[in-house]
């Protein structure tokens, strides 16, 4: 029945995609996020979805098919990402033998930074802009929604393992709270009550969703992350009481097994799984500082040869005792430690400056929006609500192997088009249609 | 539960592509469901007055 409904579904969709790049771009996005051939079992499993769309896209793009599109810009995130993905050849290039998931971790990177150069030239106007947060809400969201109805349904008892495009628990905890800011700012910008009901309802069962998760990490960074958006929103007292509100809520009505989780992060030194986390960061330096240019290639830490070569080594991490060191090979257990143990020192500080290009960016688009005046709010609303998700992935990645995880480079150079349009309509006059095509149409 | 969630979300990412094919008509957008968006929901700033008076 599942295939029958997806089969239904492409009879629809390619030919939609095929009469509008635009609409093509957004499938391309939204295949990318949600995942459909996890949820289907039969003939259509092996349908590369993604990969359709990709191809419909990047063709009508090519073409030069679609009306509103621009020509490619050459902005300082798209740079980024083009070293990024120059680096990422090098180290998949130079991987050590036997790792198993170099080629895939690669290919995915770079089908997804292609995305990303291309969406300055498909993005054009705050009509897509909108359409495409609509998009990645819509795949990230149903993956929250359909974890967080389960928690609900049963009454908190159900541990909402995460889904298996995302990783364990703790990676669907930060992978789902990345879209609440977007599921806020859809709430408020969007004019139909429909969407605006559902984005509210589906942020706050997301919520649900990461206290199901039970991880401690997605917990906390959700709450911090919550705190940052309460600072940085328009009623900052208002915000900061419905925070501390949330929190409360959320501390007293989670389940008895949820707060003994939580309570566990006051013992870090005794937690095993903390201790071992700084083994694998270890090992991960040893690898860099061994390769400091190419790295040992994607996810090479996992590589049980090349474990075996540096888990005894302390790597940059000398100074932290860890007397137990795992026989079997382990993750790297944090975005800045997996890139630098796949990519080297290059690698990591090309990913540290896409992270810091993010924060830098929103500057430009807040300075800009402030000298143009109170027309411009919802490009300051939506480059804030942006800089919350990624704050949420700086500090919740921070323990775990999502570095490549496609919303961050999709948020990244969302950023970018913001400003970018940000940029266009400030220099340009106010009723300038062209500039902002959609606004003041309804 | 989570079949008839998949089938929802489908059919808003085609209200949604709906709305992205109709915004490209000749003859103006119309109504595009899913994809109208507001202006700026202002804050009135006690100090300045409305932002866009």
């Amino acid at each position: 029945m599942r295939d029958l409904v997806i089969l239904a579904m492409m009879f629809v969709f390619v030919p939609l995609a095929l009469s509008n790049a635009c609409a093509a771009y957004l499938l391309w996005g939204w295949t990318a996020v949600v995942a459909l051939n996890l949820y289907v079992f039969g003939f259509m499993r092996e349908v590369p979805f993604n990969l359709i769309f990709a191809v419909i896209a990047i063709t009508l793009i090519g073409l030069g098919f679609d009306r509103k599109g621009r020509r490619f810009a050459l902005s300082r995130t798209a740079v980024l990402l083009i070293l990024f993905a120059l680096q990422a050849t090098i180290s998949a290039a130079f991987a050590y033998e036997g790792t198993v998931r170099n080629v895939e971790l690669y290919t995915n990177l770079l089908k997804m930074i292609f995305f990303c150069l291309l969406m300055p030239m498909v993005i054009t106007n705050r009509l897509r802009v909108h359409a495409l947060v609509l998009a990645i809400a819509l795949g990230m969201g149903f993956h929250s929604l359909s974890e967080g109805l389960k928690f609900f349904a049963s009454g908190g008892a159900h541990h909402v393992q995460g889904v298996e495009k995302f990783g364990d628990n703790n990676h669907f905890a930060l992978a789902v709270t990345m879209i609440i800011p977007l599921l806020l700012y859809l709430y408020r910008y969007s004019q139909n009550r429909l969407v605006r009901f559902a984005s509210l309802s589906v942020a706050v069962v997301t919520v649900a969703a990461v206290v199901g998760t039970h991880s401690r990490g997605g917990f906390m960074c959700m709450s911090l992350m919550g705190a940052w958006m309460a600072l940085h929103s328009r009623r900052k007292g208002l915000a900061m009481v419905g925070l501390a509100l949330g929190v409360v809520l959320t501390i007293a009505m989670a389940p008895s097994s949820w707060s003994e989780r939580m309570n566990t992060i006051k013992e870090v030194k005794d937690d095993t799984s903390f201790m071992v986390r700084v083994v694998a960061w270890k090992a991960s330096s040893q690898m860099a500082l061994a390769r400091p240019l190419t790295g040992g290639g994607f996810h090479a830490i996992q590589n049980q040869y090349v474990w075996d070569m540096y888990r005894e080594s302390n790597g940059l991490l000398g100074f932290v005792p860890t007397d137990y060191r795992p026989q079997v090979a382990f993750a790297a257990h944090s975005i800045y430690f997996e890139v630098l143990g796949d990519m080297g020192f290059v690698g990591l500080f090309i990913f540290l400056a896409i992270l810091a290009n993010v924060f830098l960016t929103r500057r430009r688009i807040l300075r800009l929006c402030s000298a143009h005046g109170g027309r411009l709010k919802w490009a300051t609303d939506l480059s804030n609500m942006l800089a919350a998700a990624v704050l949420a992935y700086i500090i919740g990645a921070a323990a775990l192997s999502l570095a490549y995880f496609e919303v961050l480079y999709i948020y990244a150079m969302l950023m970018e088009v913001l400003a970018m349009q940000v940029s266009r309509i400030a220099l340009s006059p106010v009723n300038d249609i062209e500039a902002q095509p959609m606004a003041g149409a309804y | 539960m989570e079949f008839l969630l998949l089938c929802i979300d489908i059919f808003a990412v085609f209200l949604l592509l709906w709305g992205i094919v109709r915004s490209q008509k000749k003859d103006g957008p119309g109504n595009l469901g899913l994809l109208m968006y507001r202006d700026d929901v202002s804050v009135p700033d006690k100090k300045k007055g409305p932002p866009d008076a």
